[in-house]
């Protein structure tokens, strides 16, 4: 079945290697270990080509790679000493209890006042200067649009102290009941 | 028709087909050579022949790639040999997950892939000395380095020329020959070193 060991081509090979290789050869398979060698060949082309080689190297980069994430994992929400404490229930329980209240010094602030106001402990220092630019801007606005225009500078001074005498007398007749 | 008579591109071409038959003349063709070269690798009869069953059906399904040009006989074995050193990588890496196994269970997995070839009119001493012989210069054979180890055992236990040997192990001739001087001189040298007498090899 197979070649008997020739030197061929160019090379040389030392004279007492080539009477020990002559004396031995591979080892053939015993023959009832052959038996069943087509079939079994059959059988894996029957089950298809193997797409993915999936074998203890890949297992095991796929369980270091499991651990490190499984371990930054715990360590964010476990371990971290740096982390901060959520604190949702406390606020909202804070704003039910002290709701915002009007302050009506002026009529500017009476239109603030509509608008839901957050806790004062919410908005951070330039959240709040950004707010009163916001209002300053727009009142300024309209007051500069009045400008020179005397009566209707008036008028709106009127309304100011119509609303603000009506919403007195709303505040002691409440009182008074 | 009968297929055992037929070449292997006349197999190949009705096996590209889906001739099933075409190709089993095939496998029944290189079986044997096949489990030898993979046997080399691993020194494991069960896992020689089942890296070989590997190879064959991964030639099956790589036959739409098979060159009209190459032969089919080097195509083959250069799959058995890719597969069977996937085969002793992945064994080696399950030695390493079992290292609370005895550790002679190595030792018991490898097999002799030689054998003396039987001469009438031997004498029992004669016939032990033969057999010291083929251990030392097996053991000799599987301390050279890799690619040295498989050329020499390609070209002078498989008999593959070298214009095969360099096919199947996907280098260029002249690399195949610097290899096989190399491994040759370093065998020399380890047979030396270990001393084999009984009149076969005196260095």
């Amino acid at each position: 079945m197979f070649k008997e060991v020739s030197i061929m081509d160019n090379e040389s090979l030392p004279p007492e290697l080539e009477e020990m290789l002559s004396k031995v050869r591979l080892k053939e398979p015993p023959k009832e270990a052959m038996a069943d060698y087509l079939s079994g060949v059959n059988a894996k082309i029957d089950r298809g080509p193997v797409g993915t080689n999936f074998g203890f190297p890949q297992v095991g980069i796929l369980l270091l790679v499991g651990l490190a994430f499984a371990f930054g994992i715990i360590y964010l929400f476990g371990l971290n000493p740096k982390k901060e404490p959520i604190q949702l229930i406390p606020q909202v329980q804070s704003e039910r209890i002290n709701p915002p209240a009007p302050e009506l010094v002026t009529g500017q602030t009476a239109v603030v006042s509509q608008t839901p106001q957050p806790a004062s402990g919410e908005l951070s220092l330039e959240d709040q200067m950004a707010l009163l630019e916001t209002f300053g801007e727009e009142t300024g606005s309209t007051t500069i649009e009045f400008f020179g225009n005397d009566e209707l500078l008036d008028e709106v001074a009127l309304l100011d102290s119509v609303e603000f005498s009506a919403f007195e007398g709303v505040q002691t007749s409440t009182a008074a009941v | 028709m009968e297929t055992v008579a037929l070449s292997d591109e006349a197999l190949i071409a009705k096996a590209r087909q889906g001739d099933r038959d075409a190709f089993g003349t095939l496998v029944t063709r290189y079986q044997a050579q096949a489990i030898l070269v993979a046997q080399s690798v691993l020194r494991n009869l069960e896992l020689a022949k089942d890296a070989s069953q590997n190879a064959f059906a991964k030639a099956y399904f790589g036959l739409g790639r098979f060159r009209e040009e190459a032969k089919f006989k080097t195509w083959l074995f250069r799959i058995v040999v890719n597969e069977a050193k996937d085969v002793y990588r992945k064994e080696k890496a399950r030695g390493l997950f079992q290292f609370w196994s005895a550790p002679a269970s190595t030792e018991e997995e490898t097999e002799s892939i030689l054998e003396v070839i039987p001469s009438g009119g031997e004498s029992p001493r004669d016939a032990y000395e033969t057999k010291e012989v083929r251990g030392r210069l097996e053991g000799a054979i599987y301390s050279l380095p890799e690619r040295e180890r498989d050329v020499f055992i390609l070209r002078y236990l498989n008999g593959l020329a070298i214009s095969e040997v360099a096919e199947t192990l996907g280098m260029a001739a002249g690399t195949v020959k610097a290899h096989l001087a190399q491994g040759t001189t370093k065998l020399k040298s380890i047979l030396l070193a270990r001393n084999v007498q009984g009149g076969e090899y005196h260095g």
